[in-house]
């Protein structure tokens, strides 16, 4: 098994780590934005705009998830976007949940641990970094 | 706006606010290094309802301002 890594510099903020993402829409446009990486969060969120704006309906999405939130349990669409790039990773066909997070965040969504898990990925918080294997 | 913009012009000129970005370049981080500012304010979400009139487009979202250090999140 290789031990090769590559490693990705996170942009930290207090104590949080931030990133930036994009994912593809319907008809070959793209939306970058930022993500705070949550490690407690199961799902990667999007808001519903960035999703609308990118072809996706989230009126009828692949299903509807019940979440808990710190702020109590929301009910969120989940879509499946043709393809998500983070952390020089791209994943075809992810599906994420569309939730608008409150304005004052400074980010625009959550990168979840479906992501995370996904690429097996390997967060080191100090000084903020993600690695992958090669 | 209307023209293409390097991102130092960007954050100079739109310090503190939400812009959308018509990107033309970007760097292997996914950070802009050069595209025209379509639409920006101080509101978040003004700029949310502006991008769902630019359907079609390669946008980026960005925040020009200070995230604060002591800045605190619980989700």
């Amino acid at each position: 098994m290789s031990d090769r890594k590559k490693i990705y510099r996170l942009e930290r903020r207090g104590r949080l780590l931030l990133l930036r993402a994009a994912v593809g829409g319907t008809n070959g446009q793209a939306s970058v934005l930022r993500l705070l990486l949550d490690t407690g969060s199961s799902y990667t969120m999007l808001p519903v705009e960035v999703l609308e704006a990118l072809g996706y309906d989230t009126h009828r999405p692949l299903r509807r998830m019940r979440m808990v939130t710190a702020s109590g349990i929301i009910v969120a669409p989940v879509v499946r976007v043709s393809w998500f790039h983070c952390l020089g990773q791209r994943v075809e066909d992810f599906t994420v949940a569309a939730y608008t997070l409150p304005p004052g965040t400074f980010v625009d969504g959550l990168l979840g641990m479906d992501f995370l898990l996904h690429c097996k990925a390997v967060i080191v918080t100090e000084p903020g970094t993600v690695q992958f294997e090669e | 706006m209307g023209q293409a913009m390097s991102m130092r012009e960007i954050r100079d000129g739109f310090a503190g606010e939400w812009v959308l970005i018509g990107y033309e370049e970007l760097d292997e981080d996914l950070n802009v290094l050069r595209g025209e500012v379509l639409a920006h304010s101080v509101h978040r979400d003004e700029i949310y309802q502006r991008l769902l009139s630019l359907k079609g487009k390669k946008i980026a979202i960005e925040y020009l301002g200070e995230i604060p250090e002591d800045w605190a999140v619980v989700l």
